[in-house]
């Protein structure tokens, strides 16, 4: 049956909104498949892929909304249009889709109270909005991508000059006056701040130090390109000065994948200025040239969170695993055919994969992966994706809110009988997919039905018990799946490579 | 920056009462009010297209 098509000129639906309504139409009795989205040029594309750009559709413009769909013969256009104009009936009734101001000037004049704008908009318009807070004296947090370095660069300058924070562009997370925004855990408040370019690297920290009893005054995201040239850590120094005089701060953590010689010195000398201890994980970066600082140099996000809980004067031991002893695991590896000798990095975190391919090449283990720039073909050895970098993320939402895509790679690294080694992240908090553990376990089921026992797996699961997810009840799902559930990240990259070293030895 | 604070006072972004503007996906905006914060939303919709120099205009106006 050709494609049936519903254009609302001028109505909006942010990504998110329009996926789960995508799932629910295209899961309606005589719908073969249904798409809403935004008239973009590249929607449009994507219809046309699917084969549902009608000649209506090509009208859109993306300001407009498009519902197209392709129904079985059972289903007649009629009855389709009528239980869609229901369903999005019903949206504007019970969400809160009608409430609302229309623009971001009049709301931050009539709420002169509110002191922070979250920025959740497509890239190209983020930065306008952006603008318009700060000259409206707000605070931004903007987790939208696709922001212009040269936009970031400015945005950043204006927010410096006014005294006030810019969070982002490309901020996953932060917690301010213990508010989470973005993908945030629920963490205790207590003595140690962080400022972080990373965001899943944030999450972990956080969710360390939780665990191990203490707490976070402030987490300050500052988007994943700050400490890089040309903005050379410009927010990350704004930042912990501010730290620096805020008294329920004692510790001071600094995060970031990778950082510029002159970002180092720029966010070192601040550290060092305030006078509070300092730990500093740079991901990529050389650790020698910090002594000078003073600051603690950590070379895993485990290390440094424990690095500063310690100096709150909280001492505790690191997590152990949970799951088969690393003697069972080894045992199993032995018994799996000799093909299966490759680790595969299956990631919705991006700091986390890059922390998992620098802890695999310590052991000697060089891992393809997508970081830096997308891969043409898929190479044959050690493979670590970040299944949440752009290439993946167009057009889709991000892996920790749609785990559809990792499940598919989950069933891939099972019916590749190269794979020995299947290393994942779960990652729990506000904003994040309700259950990514059961996701998980659906895809290993699966794949395990299809293609037999097939790799070990081993997981690190970043959450806290107050999570809405639930530590616990995640831990669980994972274990009674046969997951090993490492007690961090970096216990979980270390037991993967450790193993790996074992199957080459083994194969010589 | 912390220029505006002074040494001893604890850093406070929000004010009192914990009142943030949310612009775009609406899942951020649950969950700030799940966690007891006032959110302030703008419904966003994709402005339509105008002319570099109209819109260099507006936003210098404002």
């Amino acid at each position: 049956m050709p494609a049936v098509t519903r254009l609302l000129r001028n109505e909006y639906l942010d990504s998110l909104v329009l996926m789960h309504l995508s799932n629910e139409v295209s899961s309606w009795p005589g719908v073969r498949q249904a798409v809403l989205v935004m008239g973009t040029e590249s929607n449009r594309r994507i219809l046309e892929q699917v084969g549902l750009l009608t000649g209506v559709a090509r009208t859109a413009t993306p300001q407009d909304l498009v519902i197209a769909a392709e129904l079985e013969p059972s289903l007649g256009e009629a009855e389709f249009m009528a239980r869609l104009d229901q369903r999005m009936r019903a949206r504007q009734r019970t969400g809160s889709a009608s409430q609302g101001y229309s623009d971001l000037v009049t709301a931050l004049r009539d709420h002169p109270e509110a002191r922070l704008v979250s920025i959740s908009l497509p890239g190209e318009h983020a930065a306008v909005a952006a603008r318009q807070a700060l000259k409206l004296d707000r605070h931004v947090f903007c987790f939208s991508q696709h922001v212009t370095l040269d936009d970031e660069l400015a945005l950043k300058k204006l927010a410096v000059e006014r005294g006030l924070l810019m969070m982002g562009p490309d901020c996953g997370t932060a917690i301010v006056d213990g508010v989470g925004l973005g993908f945030a855990n629920r963490v205790r408040s207590g003595s140690i701040g962080l400022v972080s370019a990373s965001g899943s690297g944030l999450q972990e920290v956080v969710c360390l130090i939780h665990r191990a009893g203490a707490g976070i005054s402030q987490a300050i995201g500052v988007g994943g390109r700050d400490l890089r040239a040309p903005l050379n850590g410009i927010m990350a120094e704004a930042a912990v000065r501010w730290l620096g005089q805020d008294s329920h701060t004692q510790v001071i953590v600094l995060l970031a994948k990778s950082a510029s010689v002159q970002a180092r010195r720029r966010v070192l000398d601040a550290a060092r200025a305030c006078g509070k201890p300092t730990v500093v994980d740079f991901l990529s970066g050389e650790i020698a040239d910090l002594r000078p600082s003073g600051a603690v140099a950590a070379d895993t996000f485990e290390k440094c969170a424990s690095e500063a809980v310690r100096l709150t004067g909280l001492a505790r031991p690191p997590s152990p695993g949970a799951g088969d002893s690393e003697v069972a695991l080894q045992a199993r590896v032995a018994e799996m055919p000799s093909s299966r000798r490759f680790v595969r990095g299956l990631y919705a975190g991006g700091s986390l994969c890059g922390e998992a391919t620098h802890i695999l090449e310590k052991s000697g283990i060089r891992a393809a992966s997508n970081l830096e720039e997308p891969l043409s073909e898929r190479p044959a050895g050690h493979l670590v994706l970040d299944l949440g970098a752009e290439e993946y993320t167009q057009g889709r939402a991000h892996p920790f809110i749609d785990p559809r895509l990792r499940s598919l790679e989950i069933q891939q690294a099972f019916a590749d009988e190269s794979v020995g080694i299947l290393l994942i992240d779960v990652v729990l908090g506000l904003g994040c997919h309700p259950d990514p553990a059961g996701a998980v376990v659906e895809a290993l089921q699966k794949a395990s039905d299809a293609h037999g026992k097939g790799p070990v797996v081993i997981a690190c699961l970043c959450g806290t018990p107050e999570d809405r997810q639930g530590y616990d009840r995640q831990l669980a799902r994972l274990l009674h799946a046969g997951v090993h559930v490492a007690g961090s990240h970096a216990a979980a990259a270390q037991l993967a490579a450790r193993l790996t070293t074992l199957i080459e030895v083994k194969h010589g | 920056m912390g220029d505006q604070l002074p040494p001893t006072q604890a850093a406070r972004l929000l004010g009192e009462r914990k009142v943030i503007v949310n612009l775009g996906v609406e899942v951020f905006e649950e969950s700030l009010r799940l966690q007891g914060v006032e959110v302030v939303a703008v419904r966003w919709q994709p402005p339509a297209p105008m002319p570099q120099d109209v819109a260099q205009l507006l936003d210098e106006l404002l």
